[in-house]
């Protein structure tokens, strides 16, 4: 019954500064996903050009930038005076995986009650009448 | 604060929908198919009635452990259940997501329950962040729209990106 949550516990707990959470809490803001989104579409980018669409300070937007940096979803060139920011799309597989896994086991949590409603109506249907219906839980097997 | 869309699931039954209610109501029943593959139910306080709450325990052959804790809020008997949703500890206080900070510490289920047939039924799950803040409101968002729609343009466009890096 708790699907969604289910196999995440099963991992071990990690720090706050692995890969993935540090990834998940910089793609959580919409603005810094917004960024992400532009750097897919058109490449490599000023933090200038980045902060165009947004209604924000500069100082704000860097402060975005840097965020998504310190996850390595992005990287900014060191050698070019104008230091562009460039994705790092390998960054954004502990993300991938963990909502695949997510979708997964939601899944395969109802995979697993359709089997075991089957199973039950099997048993029934095999019954001798004036045995224990279905709704009585069988034994673990 | 920017809200999260709700993530639904549905799953057509070949079950009639008493037998389905059973099955996701009983404790006994439960311990038959909840959880992953392999877990073996190890704690179960059940009282199932609004306001009654379901505390379980679950552990792997290697002796990984996993708590949950589910609060009723509304049972309409073989027709709906709302309930709210966390990980918890073995004491049954409410716990963090293990692995990622942000993810909402409570979730709100919705659970429906349809006969769709004499021998057939429908169950829908919709799943939102309860009392979160909007960190984890964006969280929740984010792996709900990657699990609906594989992500918007942008992820779609990185998905296509990587497999080409991989290839």
């Amino acid at each position: 019954m708790s699907y969604i949550t289910h196999r995440l516990q099963k991992m071990p707990a990690a720090a706050a500064h692995d890969p993935l959470s540090l990834c998940l809490a910089a793609m959580s803001d919409p603005t810094r996903r917004a960024i992400l989104a532009q750097l897919a579409r058109g490449g490599p980018a000023m933090v200038s050009d980045l902060g165009r669409p947004f209604a924000m300070s500069q100082p704000a937007i860097s402060k975005h930038v840097k965020v998504l940096e310190q996850a390595g979803l992005i990287s900014r060139s060191r050698s070019a005076q104008s230091r562009p920011c460039r994705l790092e799309p390998l960054a954004l597989t502990p993300v991938m995986d963990w909502i695949d896994t997510l979708r997964r086991d939601t899944e395969a949590q109802l995979d697993r009650l359709e089997a075991y409603l089957t199973q039950l109506q099997s048993a029934a249907a095999a019954a001798v009448p004036g045995s224990p219906s279905p709704l009585t839980p069988k034994d673990p097997s | 604060m920017k809200h999260a869309q709700p993530f639904t699931i549905s799953r057509d039954l070949q079950a009639p929908v008493d037998l389905l209610w059973a099955a996701q109501t009983e404790p006994e029943h439960l311990a038959q198919w909840m959880g992953p593959d392999g877990m073996n139910v190890i704690h179960t306080a059940h009282d199932f009635r609004a306001g009654g709450s379901y505390h379980y325990g679950l552990e792997a052959p290697d002796g990984t452990q996993m708590w949950g804790y589910q609060s009723f809020v509304e049972i309409t008997p073989k027709t709906k259940i709302v309930l709210l949703q966390s990980f918890s500890d073995p004491d049954g206080n409410i716990a963090a997501h293990p692995m990622a900070p942000t993810w909402p510490k409570k979730m709100q289920a919705t659970m429906t329950f349809e006969s769709t047939g004499p021998k057939t039924s429908r169950i829908t799950i919709t799943w939102f962040p309860w009392e979160a803040d909007q960190t984890a409101h964006d969280t929740f968002d984010m792996a709900r729209a990657g699990m609906t729609q594989g992500f918007d343009g942008m992820f779609l466009k990185l998905d296509a990106h990587l497999a080409k890096m991989q290839a």
